[in-house]
């Protein structure tokens, strides 16, 4: 190999190895968060941003998932899953996908933007042209794991746990 | 101390040095399966997540305008059309084959990256850890000599009497595995700054996650030391996968404990394609001589496996 193609690659070896660091591990430093900033939008342009915080740096310690009440005109209201059952070989891939939106984006603070699509979705999918939506709401119930204990702890299948509620969006709807 | 001269020496031997390409090849038909099964695991939700107008979780104009920073994206270039939304899948699926079978394995490589980084860049909240990995690899899947063994090209190459040399530089398999390893060192060191890890009790969390549980292991998870051993033993084959693995000696009892470990989140909960593509790629952290020893016994041990099921059955 020409020398100059070495130095050539080996430059491109450091350069990739960078940015795969600093945008892959946690930061420890101010320096360390500025270059991960500029490593990042390199790694967003070329396809190779990072995400490898899998149940770190603690795993979450509820179940939740989250549901759609369509209230319609003549009062009757329907609470709805938002995830499908996906059934077949490729179920579990199917499920993966359908969990991370509602269980992880949908009902984040931070994933605010997913709301408002995901009412005009749910809308055209439980509409009904003879008794119209009145209103939509978005919401999470989750169960919080009983807390680890030393002493002793709950069976697997008889874990208590603590239910909750939280209204994510309410719609009303225009005639 | 070491001398900037055997520094750079080490380096060529590291980067540079000349293997097998066997162990390659197997990863990309292995990889080419999984990214074929991605595609097809997309159909059925297809109008969800990657549909036009209301049909979509995501509306097209929404997801284009969500970056202010460039990003890979053929939606940006494409008529917002159910037509050509279909087309990007489709397009991707028969690319993945494409890569499996080893046939216009380069251009069909680079095609079905882009197309995944578009997919992934549509909507961005369905992604789970084994999409990133199987991005990630399909980047440097792209420049490696994936397609000189086990392919159609290899097969057409030879045929016309101009057979590909399978002796390839290492660069890119070192690349893989580097890749792999941070992706340990990384989830090892965000496990550590939390302290449900630390203080070994995050399994019981885990264990007892409804939405997540595919088969429950009775008792298992009912001891406080039996939970304690399972996260603290997590974390250290995370934190070997990551750097014990290249040392000669630790590398095989390494890998065998990633692999029960893998299994093991497998078969206890669903997470996507993460844990399969790990596995598979294990064998890029093979010698030849191992590899090829997997060749000749694993086609015996399957056989035997299968004459002794079928003798059974009838």
């Amino acid at each position: 190999m020409k020398r100059l193609t070495k130095y050539f690659l080996n430059t491109l070896i450091l350069m990739y190895l960078g940015i795969i660091y600093f945008t892959g591990v946690p930061e420890t430093n101010t320096l360390n968060s500025r270059v991960k900033q500029k490593a990042m939008n390199v790694a967003f342009a070329v396809g190779i941003w990072p995400s490898w915080s899998m149940f770190a740096p603690n795993p979450i310690k509820f179940d939740s998932k989250s549901f759609v009440e369509v209230t319609y005109k003549n009062g009757d209201i329907k609470e709805y899953d938002v995830e499908v059952e996906p059934k077949g070989i490729l179920a579990p891939f199917r499920k993966a996908r359908w969990m991370k939106y509602s269980q992880d984006n949908l009902r984040n603070p931070s994933q605010r933007a997913l709301l408002n699509p995901a009412i005009q979705y749910f809308r055209k999918k439980y509409e009904n042209k003879t008794n119209p939506i009145v209103s939509l709401q978005i919401k999470r119930k989750w169960a919080e794991v009983h807390p680890f204990s030393d002493q002793s702890i709950p069976s697997i299948y008889k874990t208590p746990r603590v239910q909750k509620n939280e209204v994510l969006i309410t719609k009303k709807m225009e005639d | 101390m070491i001398s900037f001269k055997a520094f750079l020496r080490g380096w060529d031997h590291f980067f540079y040095k000349r293997t097998d390409a066997s162990a390659l090849c197997i990863f990309r038909i292995m990889f080419g399966f999984f990214l074929f099964l991605n595609g097809i695991s997309l159909v059925e939700d297809f109008q969800v997540w990657y549909g036009i107008g209301d049909n979509a979780l995501i509306p097209l104009h929404d997801s284009l305008n969500f970056y202010s920073n460039f990003r890979i994206n053929v939606y940006r270039w494409l008529s917002p059309t159910e037509t050509s939304a279909w087309m990007v899948l489709i397009a991707y699926i028969t690319t993945s084959v494409f890569v499996m079978v080893g046939f216009k394995t380069r251009i069909s490589t680079i095609i079905c990256f882009i197309l995944m980084v578009s997919m992934q860049n549509r909507n961005y909240s369905i992604l789970n850890s084994g999409d990133t990995l199987m991005r990630c690899m399909l980047f440097l899947m792209m420049f490696a000599p994936t397609h000189v063994k086990y392919s159609v090209d290899a097969y057409l190459s030879e045929k016309k009497g101009l057979p590909y040399r399978t002796d390839i530089s290492l660069l890119t398999i070192r690349l893989m595995q580097l890749q792999f390893s941070l992706v340990y060192l990384a989830t090892t060191l965000f496990k550590l700054k939390g302290y449900d890890w630390v203080d070994g009790t995050a399994v019981y969390y885990t264990s007892r996650l409804v939405n997540f549980q595919r088969i429950v292991l009775p008792f298992v998870f009912d001891f406080p030391f039996l939970i304690k051993f399972a996260t603290w033993s997590a974390l250290f084959i995370e934190f070997a996968m990551g750097s014990l693995v290249w040392i000669k000696e630790f590398r095989l009892p390494v890998l065998f404990a990633g692999l029960l470990l893998h299994l093991g989140i497998e078969v206890s909960m669903s997470i996507g394609f993460f844990e399969w593509v790990m596995i598979a790629a294990y064998i890029l952290f093979l010698e030849p001589k191992e590899v090829k020893w997997l060749q000749q016994c694993l086609p015996q041990i399957v056989r035997r496996q299968l004459r002794t099921a079928s003798s059974n059955f009838f």
